[in-house]
């Protein structure tokens, strides 16, 4: 079973490297580095302008490191065939779980570190505690996470009555977690959890040797977990296999009425409800645009917001055009007696009207950031100007080639 | 007029999988493609839908090609795919509604065809659901009533009988029988041969890429010497002959 685990993670670390090879191309890593360093400039000043007595700061400290010790869960590789194949294998199960369980620390514990150090700042501007809390912290966001994984762990045997209900468990991770915050109550919060930890590696021990193990839940839960990740790699590369999910979306209707049903309307029918109504595009471009107006909202320089308004249209626009080759796969989009032009036409509409939508957004919180200056008034322009040369020039040509 | 393939070689990329392939589909008429797997008839089809582009030789429907004039092609063309793939996003209603737009089709006329074939296949009730929810069967149906509710001139229905329940395949037929009586030309490949023997006027034999040869169930009989055969056996005839 060892051998299978090694087998197994070789397999998998090969393709999560193809996959972030192909999502982390040079466009997007460009990208990715001006956000990043527009983002810590404007943490950096706002941490600077905080007031450190705040009555929030603890509370939100709390909820960011909940967040952080959520993020990550059990990986353990396991394939739908395994509940036929494995099956007579299940009593070396507990050695595969235990190689998986220890795999599976790695990004959560950099994760946590990582959000630790960075939300470290917050809580020592309050010269409430020493900075030697922010180590203890993290050890104990490391603990939690491991009786978190022994509880999943858990689950995955039948009949295991004692299931620990998870708002408790949530409520509980909460006290233990604001405990870190104040200065020697957070030596009892590590203490605590590191009793509940110890708990739970027990019951668990129990449970793998009284109980059989779910391969059901424990494979579907594996499948779930692959599902998201290769959804995040969807966003920007095609994953092979992967459909995303479809909701009806009826409010949204009203917006589809000035679609009428002529011909020359085929293609925007289409994509106008394959937008609205797919998961997939849609939600990248919502995400896209909110992240990018509350960004902007921080900023307070003309030219910074300027650059980032430009780039986030761009990017934006970049990021949809693999949905004009949406339907690719459906045959019936070849035989329509439509020509391309006309496809490429009903596409150019509705990008324009995805990222005019986006340009007066930002225009907006730009003018209420900033003010109306002569600056701004320019950089409302130039996002206007660079919404329209992305459609009119730039899409014919990328789609026409 | 009706469908003309005359000495067609093509495949995918360099490779030809079919050679010399000559045959027509008259109109009135409805021509089974038969064939083992692998044999070229998924390929042949793909070639006359437009999919693939011919090596050699020319296809005309009705004078026309699909090189000199691709929308009036494409408008007499009407498919049913083996496997039926449906847009996610577009309930079944849009999905007609869609084919009406890109085929310029008379909305309150089609709509009548249309009712009439989604309540013969009991869809009728099923207009605003989507895709997901259908099963295979279903989403046959949906394509057969996509593709019969136009009026085109040739229908292409690729191996239709499996998944569809006894009841459908017996309106299918029906569907065929009819628009064959308005003077359409219906090409139809498939490996139910029972069906194909009693439901097909003529029949094209595929065999390694090459048309072993055409004809009517008569003609195959005499072709092969054998006097009180059916279509089953003609077709075993030909795998030997390999």
């Amino acid at each position: 079973m060892q051998a299978l685990w090694q087998k197994r993670v070789q397999k998998h670390i090969q393709e999560q490297v193809k996959y972030l090879r192909l999502v982390f191309n040079d466009h997007f890593v460009i990208a990715i580095i001006f956000l990043l360093g527009a983002l810590g400039y404007t943490y950096a000043n706002a941490v600077k302008g905080l007031d450190p007595q705040a009555w929030w700061l603890k509370p939100v400290l709390s909820l960011v490191l909940l967040a952080a010790v959520s993020f990550g869960r059990l990986a353990t590789l396991l394939k739908e065939a395994d509940s036929v194949f494995l099956l007579p294998k299940e009593s070396g199960l507990v050695t595969y779980l235990k190689s998986a369980r220890l795999y599976s620390s790695w990004l959560p514990l950099i994760a946590m570190a990582f959000v630790t150090l960075l939300v470290a700042p917050l809580l020592l501007i309050t010269k409430t505690v020493p900075a030697w809390h922010i180590a203890v912290a993290l050890i104990t966001l490391v603990i939690i996470k491991d009786r978190r994984f022994s509880i999943q762990l858990r689950q995955w045997y039948q009949a295991d009555e004692t299931q620990a209900t998870k708002g408790l468990s949530l409520i509980l991770d909460l006290a233990i977690i604001a405990s870190q915050l104040y200065q020697w109550l957070n030596l009892v919060g590590v203490l605590v959890a590191l009793g509940l930890a110890y708990y739970q590696r027990q019951q668990l021990a129990r449970v793998q040797k009284t109980q059989l193990f779910d391969w059901l839940a424990a494979v579907g839960a594996e499948d779930s977990r692959m599902g998201r990740i290769y959804r995040l790699y969807n966003l920007f590369t095609d994953v092979p296999g992967l459909s995303s999910q479809v909701k009806r979306r009826r409010y949204l209707d009203g917006l589809l009425k000035p679609i009428t049903a002529k011909p020359a309307n085929t293609y925007l029918y289409l994509y106008a409800r394959g937008f609205l109504r797919g998961t997939e595009f849609s939600g990248l471009y919502i995400r896209l645009v909110v992240l990018g107006g509350i960004i902007l909202c921080f900023s307070h320089i003309w030219w910074l917001s300027l650059a980032l308004g430009l780039l986030l249209i761009y990017l934006v626009g970049f990021q949809l055009l693999p949905f004009y080759n949406q339907y690719d796969q459906i045959i019936f989009t070849h035989l329509y007696p439509v020509p391309t032009t006309k496809r490429i036409q009903a596409f150019s509409q509705l990008m324009r009207t995805l990222l005019l939508l986006q340009a007066l957004l930002f225009s907006v919180i730009l003018l209420v950031t900033l003010g109306m200056t002569i600056q701004v008034g320019l950089s409302v322009l130039a996002l206007f100007v660079l919404v329209i040369g992305f459609v009119q020039f730039y899409l014919p040509k990328r789609l026409g080639a | 007029m009706s469908l003309e393939i005359n000495q067609l070689t093509g495949g995918y990329a360099h490779v030809p999988v079919l050679k010399e392939v000559s045959f027509t589909v008259p109109n009135n008429q409805v021509v089974g493609l038969i064939g083992l797997n692998g044999a070229g008839k998924s390929t042949t089809i793909k070639h006359i839908i437009g999919l693939l582009t011919p090596q050699k030789g020319t296809i005309t429907l009705d004078g026309v090609t699909l090189q000199s004039n691709p929308d009036q092609y494409r408008q007499k063309v009407a498919y049913v795919p083996e496997t039926p793939v449906l847009y996610p996003e577009l309930t079944l209603k849009e999905h007609l509604e869609l084919t009406m737009m890109a085929y310029d089709l008379n909305v309150e006329e089609t709509w009548v065809k249309a009712n009439a074939l989604l309540k013969r296949f009991r869809l009728d009730n099923k207009l605003d659901w989507f895709p997901v929810h259908f099963s295979k069967g279903m989403r046959q149906k949906v394509m057969i009533v996509n593709a019969f509710m136009t009026n085109a001139d040739l229908f292409i229905i690729d191996e239709p009988f499996t998944g569809l329940d006894p009841l459908a395949i017996h309106d299918l037929l029906e569907i065929i029988a009819e628009k064959k009586a308005q003077g359409a030309a219906i090409l139809m490949s498939t490996h139910i041969l029972a069906t194909a023997q009693q439901y097909a006027d003529s029949f094209v034999l595929l065999n390694q890429g090459r048309v072993r040869t055409t004809g009517t169930l008569e003609e195959l009989k005499i072709e092969f010497n054998m006097a009180d055969a059916d279509l089953d056996d003609i077709y075993l005839q030909m795998t030997k002959e390999g």
